[in-house]
C-alpha cells in the first residue's frame, strides 16, 4: 500500500508553506521516493532545492476532470512512488478524492489547515466544505493566529464536525498552542439509562458514530422520528432526526439501525421515545460494524418545538 | 422608482467597507434597504447601519451549497412592499455568481417599478490572479458580468503587480469601468458616479471628439464668420447659463470654449443661423457621423503612475504628426508617482500639466486624425 498524506484547506491557508517545511525536515525523509501532487496553484511556490531529500517528484493537476483514479494510479506507478503527499484544492469536495483514490493507496494522515483571520467568514459561507474536510482530519492547524483569535470559537467549529482530531493554533510569532479544551458530553454515560436531551441528538449521534465502542452494552433513551427503510434488515427500523449542517438546503436525515419486535406497528415519520440497548454488530448500511440498537420500549411522543437538530 | 445597486465580490474583498463608505458619503438623504445574502461580515457594522436608519434584510441562503435565485425575487418584492425605499443595496453571496443575481433583479424589474442602477464587483487586487485561477467559475462570473470593477487593497501594491492585475481583469471584462485608486483618496460620490457609469471612457472620448469637431470646423470657416463669432462672444458672454443643452460645448472648459456657444442664439438667431456651433437635432446627428469618419480617438484607463516630466515630454511630442498622427486634443487625469494626481490638457501649440484631485482611475484621451494607437501607447509607456 502507498501511504497518502493529505493536506487540505482553503486557498491561502498555508498548505504550501506547511508541506515545504515538512519536506525540509530531515526526520520526515529517508530514501523513499515521494510523489507530491498539487491540485492548487497558490501564492507561494515550492523550493524543491531546500527539500531534505531530492527524491521528490512534483506533479500538478489543475482540473477536476484530470483527477481520476487511473491517472493517479499511473502517476504513482510511473514514478515508483513509495508515498504520496497531496495538496488538495480548497474548492474541491473531498468526495472527489474518496471516489478516485487508487485501491493501492491508503489514507495515512490528513492534516487540514486554516488561516485564523479569515476562517470564520469562510466557514459561514462555505460550511459544507469545512465540515467535509474537518470530519476526516486527524489534525486541524489554525495558522496566523493573533491576539484577536477566538480559540473557543474555532474549537467549537472543529468539534462540531469532529470530536477527536487534534487542534493546534500557530501564532504569527511562530509559537504553537495545542488545544486542550475539554468537551464534556452533556449526558451521563455512567447512568443506568443514558438520557439524551432533545437538542443533544446531533452531538450524541456524532459521538456514537465516531466511537461506538464507548457505548457498547449501554442503555439509552432518546426522542426520534421513525424511518421505515428497506436499507435496514427485516425486523429493524431507523430512528433518527433531520439535521442541518450548513443551511436549509442541506437538511438530511441521520439515523441508526434499531431492532424492534413490533417494528411493523410504527409509522414512518412518527415521533417516538426509544429506550434501547446498544450492541456493536455488522450492518450493511454502515459498511461494517457499527452501533446497532435493540429497542426494549418505543412510546409515541410529542413533536419537539424544533424539529431540526444541529451537530453543534 | 427604486434603484438597485448590486455589490458582488468574493469573501473578504471589502464589499461591506465599500457599502459603508457609500452610505456615509454618497447615499445621504436616501431611504435605503440593504439585502444581505452573505453570512458574516456585516455583523461587524450592524450597529452603524442601525444608527444610519438603514433596514437590513438577511436572506437565509447564500452559502456555497445553496442556489439563491428562487427566493431572491421574493426577498426583493417583500422589501419593496414593506419599505418602498429609494434604493436597495444587495450584497450577494461572495461564493455565488453575479449573473444569477442580475437575472433575478431583472425578473423583478419586469413587473415592478425598480431599475437596476449598478452591478459592481469588488475584487481584492492582491488576490485576483490566484482567485481567478483557482476559483474559476463563480469568481470569473463576478468579474465578467460587472458593470464596474472596484479594486480593493491597491494602496501598497507595486506598480507592476497592479498593472498585471488590471490587465487580467481587462482581459476578462474589457468594458467594465475599473476603479484602481485607493478608496481613501476618493469621495463616495466619485465611486457612485463610476458605478452608475455616468462618465465612461467612451462617453469622454465622444465628448472630446465633438469638441474637437467644432474647433476643427471653425478653423475651416472663413474670416468673416470667424469674426462674427467673436462678436457673439462679446455680446453674449454673460448670458450663457449652466443649463444650456446645446451639446456643442464643454461645461468643464469654460475659458476655452465659451465663445463657441451662446444661449442667445435660441432667441436671436433662427433656423438660418450659420454659425455652426449650435445644434439643431438633424445637425447633431450629422456631427456625430462626421466625427466618426474624420476623427480617430485613442483612450486608455490605467492605474499606471507617471511623473510630471513624463507627461510634459509626452505632450510636447504629440506635435509630431509623422509619428503619432494629427493630434487635435489630448486630455487626461493620471496618478503621479508621488501619490498625487496630474491633470493635463493639450491642444496644438498649448499644453498644460497641473496637480489636481484624484479620480477613480487614471485616464488618457487623445483625439485627432490618423492617430497611430500603438505609437501613442508607447509614448505614454503603456504599450
Amino acid at each position: 500500500m502507498i501511504p497518502l498524506y493529505l493536506f487540505t484547506g482553503f486557498l491561502d491557508s498555508g498548505k504550501t508553506k506547511f508541506i515545504q517545511e515538512t519536506l525540509e525536515d530531515p526526520r520526515f525523509s529517508t530514501d523513499e521516493k515521494t510523489l507530491l501532487v498539487l491540485c492548487e496553484e497558490g501564492e507561494v511556490e515550492y523550493e524543491p532545492k531546500k527539500f531534505a531529500s531530492q527524491n521528490v517528484t512534483i506533479v500538478t493537476i489543475d482540473s477536476k476532470e484530470a483527477f481520476t483514479r487511473e491517472y493517479l494510479r499511473n502517476l504513482a506507478a510511473k514514478h515508483h512512488s513509495d508515498r504520496v503527499l497531496m495538496e488538495y484544492n480548497g474548492m474541491w469536495q473531498l468526495s472527489l478524492l474518496y471516489e478516485n483514490m487508487p485501491k493501492n493507496w491508503q489514507m495515512y494522515q490528513h492534516i487540514s489547515l486554516a488561516a485564523a483571520p479569515s476562517f470564520a467568514l469562510y466557514n459561514a459561507n462555505m460550511r459544507s466544505l469545512v465540515i467535509e474536510r474537518f470530519s476526516g482530519a486527524e489534525m486541524v492547524l489554525f495558522n496566523r493566529c493573533n491576539a484577536d483569535t477566538d480559540k473557543m470559537e474555532l474549537h467549537k467549529i472543529v468539534r462540531s464536525s469532529n470530536r477527536r482530531s487534534e487542534i493546534a493554533y500557530e501564532y504569527e510569532n511562530g509559537s504553537v498552542d495545542y488545544d486542550e479544551i475539554e468537551d464534556p458530553l452533556p449526558f451521563d454515560l455512567e447512568a443506568d439509562v443514558v438520557e439524551i436531551a432533545d437538542n443533544d441528538f446531533g452531538l450524541w449521534y456524532m459521538d456514537i458514530t465516531e466511537d461506538p465502542q464507548k457505548y457498547a452494552g449501554k442503555q439509552v433513551r432518546f426522542l426520534a422520528q421513525v424511518c421505515q427503510t428497506p436499507r435496514v434488515p427485516k425486523g429493524a427500523f431507523a430512528p433518527g432526526r433531520f439535521v442541518m449542517t450548513c443551511c436549509v438546503e442541506d437538511i438530511t436525515f441521520v439515523g441508526l439501525v434499531c431492532k424492534y419486535e413490533k417494528v411493523e406497528s410504527l409509522k414512518d415519520r412518527d415521533w417516538v421515545t426509544i429506550t434501547a440497548k446498544i450492541k456493536i454488530e455488522y450492518a450493511a448500511i454502515y459498511g461494517g460494524k457499527g452501533p446497532v440498537l435493540v429497542a426494549s420500549d418505543v412510546q409515541p411522543a410529542q413533536k419537539p418545538g424544533e424539529e431540526v437538530v444541529y451537530f453543534s | 422608482m427604486t434603484k438597485i445597486d448590486i455589490f458582488s465580490g468574493f469573501l473578504g474583498a471589502g464589499k461591506t467597507t465599500l457599502i459603508k463608505k457609500l452610505i456615509q458619503e454618497a447615499y445621504t438623504g436616501e431611504k435605503l434597504v440593504l439585502i444581505e445574502n452573505e453570512f458574516g461580515e456585516i455583523g461587524i457594522d450592524g450597529g452603524f447601519l442601525k444608527e444610519a436608519g438603514i433596514e437590513i434584510t438577511e436572506m437565509n441562503s447564500g452559502c456555497i451549497c445553496c442556489s439563491l435565485v428562487g427566493d431572491f425575487g421574493k426577498a426583493l418584492e417583500k422589501v419593496l412592499a414593506e419599505y418602498a425605499p429609494d434604493r436597495i443595496l444587495i450584497e450577494p453571496s461572495g461564493v455565488g455568481k453575479l449573473s444569477d443575481v442580475i437575472r433575478a433583479v431583472q425578473g423583478v424589474a419586469k413587473h415592478t417599478d425598480v431599475a437596476l442602477s449598478s452591478f459592481t464587483t469588488v475584487a481584492d487586487a492582491t488576490k485576483c490572479r490566484v482567485y481567478s485561477k483557482n476559483f474559476g467559475e463563480f469568481y470569473n462570473d463576478q468579474i465578467q458580468n460587472a458593470g464596474t470593477i472596484i479594486l480593493s487593497r491597491t494602496n501598497d501594491m507595486p506598480t507592476e503587480k497592479l498593472d498585471a492585475a488590471t490587465a487580467l481583469l481587462r482581459s476578462q471584462n474589457p468594458n467594465a469601468t475599473l476603479i484602481t485608486t485607493p478608496w481613501d483618496e476618493l469621495e463616495g460620490a466619485q465611486i457612485l458616479t463610476a458605478m452608475e457609469r455616468q462618465d465612461t471612457l467612451q462617453s469622454e472620448l465622444q465628448r472630446l471628439a465633438e469638441e474637437a469637431q467644432h474647433s476643427h470646423e471653425h478653423d475651416d470657416e472663413d474670416d468673416h464668420e470667424h469674426e462674427h463669432h467673436h462678436d457673439h462672444e462679446h455680446e453674449h458672454e454673460h448670458e450663457h447659463g449652466e443649463d444650456c443643452t446645446c451639446g456643442c460645448h464643454d461645461h468643464d472648459e469654460h475659458d476655452e470654449h465659451e465663445h463657441h456657444h451662446d444661449h442667445a442664439h435660441e432667441q436671436e438667431h433662427g433656423e438660418d443661423c450659420t454659425c455652426g456651433c449650435h445644434d439643431h437635432d438633424h445637425e447633431h446627428d450629422h456631427h456625430h457621423h462626421h466625427a466618426d469618419e474624420v476623427f480617430s480617438s485613442w483612450g486608455v484607463e490605467t492605474a499606471h503612475p507617471f511623473t510630471e516630466q513624463q507627461i510634459t515630454a509626452a505632450l510636447a511630442a504629440l506635435a509630431d504628426a509623422v509619428n503619432y498622427g494629427i493630434v487635435l486634443r489630448a486630455k487626461g487625469i493620471v496618478p503621479a508617482q508621488d501619490g498625487s494626481w496630474l491633470h493635463f490638457d493639450y491642444v496644438p501649440g498649448e499644453s498644460n500639466v497641473r496637480h489636481g484631485a484624484a479620480d477613480v482611475t487614471g485616464r488618457l484621451c487623445v483625439i485627432g486624425s490618423k492617430l497611430d494607437n500603438e505609437a501613442l501607447a508607447e509614448l505614454f509607456q503603456l504599450a
